[in-house]
């Protein structure tokens, strides 16, 4: 990555918080139309115990909603890039357990949920897996470098602070 | 390390942004740790104001995103616990249907056989994979049930109405109808045969559901004709047993059954194949009697 220019490096910074932001919005806005939330999704997994989903099914897409607004607005950037790192995490975590304990479901991500039809499996919860290890590679590269265009991070604090100084630098 | 405060005051803030007019500097690249080592940093971000009025800005904007959150989340769990299906005791129910009491209230019992394992199966007939089930070992659950080899009891529920692609679809509550339907021909002795006609011909598309007409057609299909027939459209009409389906699916939602279908072997799941796979099946059934 040092063969990249700074500014360049900030450009796709930039464009990675925007896509994540995107998918955490609609994803999360999404489940919060549907009635119970994220609950049928988050049954359909078979992880968390019955006492758990009602609330999960509420404070998932609510989580992602937030997740989205910080990403959108560019605030706190670093922190909401690791916590997208982790939650697409554990998604990746979920859809393979599934998999491997051999129950068909939607994987959920965007609403909807529940079980699916045996046939098309694998090219399903291959491409749900790939797409969700896309998106946690973003949060990574935003994680590592959180400086972006258009972000209230930037906002500067004051107007001494708003211009570097080179010379304290070095 | 005793240095950090002074070293990076700009994590005051405890967000791990320092430095963001900087951002090189920001990176936790290889390359900096000797950089850090011989203390160059020092100067340059101790010199940002410990106090600065963005900080306020940020964290009131950050305060105001999780309030939201806390309450969105506390409003959708308040809003689905008010709606959550209720039961009605009183509710009428087909001829062999199962009331409110029991391990499997509201079930549909195929058959009896006691002193034999009981099979538990939760439905949707909107569900593809239980149209798929259907076909790869429907008449097998039926054979070990009529060879006395198991009680089975056929739980439906009707959650795929809530799918957006039932609401968009051109007969949305097709569940509710399709099962409300199924409870009228269970009184014309034809329950069995309607169940496996209405996966027989669910839509390919999943949420297009049934018009009442189809419903009404499939009645006559499967051999209720005449008065019965006349019987059949009246309780189909008056909603006859539409409290019976909401109770299953209050029952379907209260038990946190993971999706359809869903088979029971005495109280645990099984797995879709040995579901699906008439040997496995039966082999399973076998084991659970002895």
């Amino acid at each position: 990555m040092s063969s990249l220019s700074l500014g360049s490096r900030t450009w796709i910074s930039t464009v990675f918080r925007l896509v994540l932001a995107a998918v955490w919005l609609y994803a999360g806005g999404v489940k919060l139309f549907q009635p119970g939330g994220a609950r049928e999704a988050i049954i359909a997994y078979r992880i968390f115990p019955a006492s758990w989903v009602d609330f999960l099914g509420w404070a998932l897409p609510a989580i992602e909603v937030g997740l989205g607004a910080l990403l959108l607005i560019g605030l706190f950037t670093r922190i909401a890039a690791i916590a997208s790192a982790l939650l697409f995490t554990a998604f990746i975590i979920g859809i393979s357990s599934v998999w491997i304990r051999g129950y068909s479901i939607d994987c959920g991500c965007f609403g909807g949920g529940g079980d699916i039809t045996e046939s098309g499996k694998t090219w399903r919860y291959t491409s749900e897996l790939l797409r969700d290890a896309l998106f946690t590679g973003m949060a990574c590269w935003l994680a590592w470098w959180p400086h972006t265009k258009f972000a209230l991070d930037r906002i500067p604090d004051d107007a001494s602070a708003a211009t570097p100084v080179p010379a304290e630098i070095a | 390390m005793s240095e950090t405060p002074d070293v990076v005051p700009g994590q005051g803030d405890g967000l791990g942004v320092p430095n963001m007019d900087q951002p090189d500097l920001a990176e936790p690249a290889p390359t900096m740790s000797h950089t850090m080592s011989d203390g160059g940093l020092d100067a340059p971000v101790a010199s940002i104001p410990a106090s600065k009025p963005g900080t306020g800005l940020r964290m009131g904007i950050l305060a105001l995103i999780l309030l939201s959150v806390v309450g969105i989340a506390v409003w959708g769990l308040m809003s689905s616990r008010a709606n959550a299906p209720t039961v009605d005791a009183q509710a009428a129910t087909p001829t062999t249907i199962l009331d409110g009491t029991g391990s499997t209230p509201w079930g549909v019992q195929y058959n009896s056989a006691p002193g034999k394992p009981v099979l538990a199966i939760w439905e949707d007939f909107q569900c593809p994979y239980c149209s798929q089930l259907e076909q790869a070992n429907g008449a097998g659950i039926r054979a070990l049930a009529d060879a006395g080899k198991v009680t089975l009891i056929w739980r439906p529920t009707v959650f795929l109405d809530g799918s957006p692609a039932s609401q968009s679809g051109p007969n949305p509550n097709s569940s509710v109808r399709a099962t409300m339907a199924w409870g009228c021909a269970i009184d014309a002795g034809k329950g069995a045969d309607f169940h496996a006609y209405l996966f027989a011909h669910q839509p390919a598309k999943e949420g297009t559901g049934w018009t009442d007409d189809e419903l009404a057609t499939y009645a006559s299909d499967v051999g209720i004709t005449g008065s019965a027939l006349d019987t059949f459209k009246a309780c189909y009409a008056s909603h006859k047993y539409q409290s019976w389906v909401k109770n299953s699916y209050a029952a379907f939602e209260s038990e946190s059954v993971a999706g359809t279908p869903a088979g029971f072997l005495n109280g645990t799941e099984l797995t879709p194949d040995q579901l699906a796979d008439p040997a496995l099946l039966a082999d399973l059934v076998s084991k659970a009697t002895s």
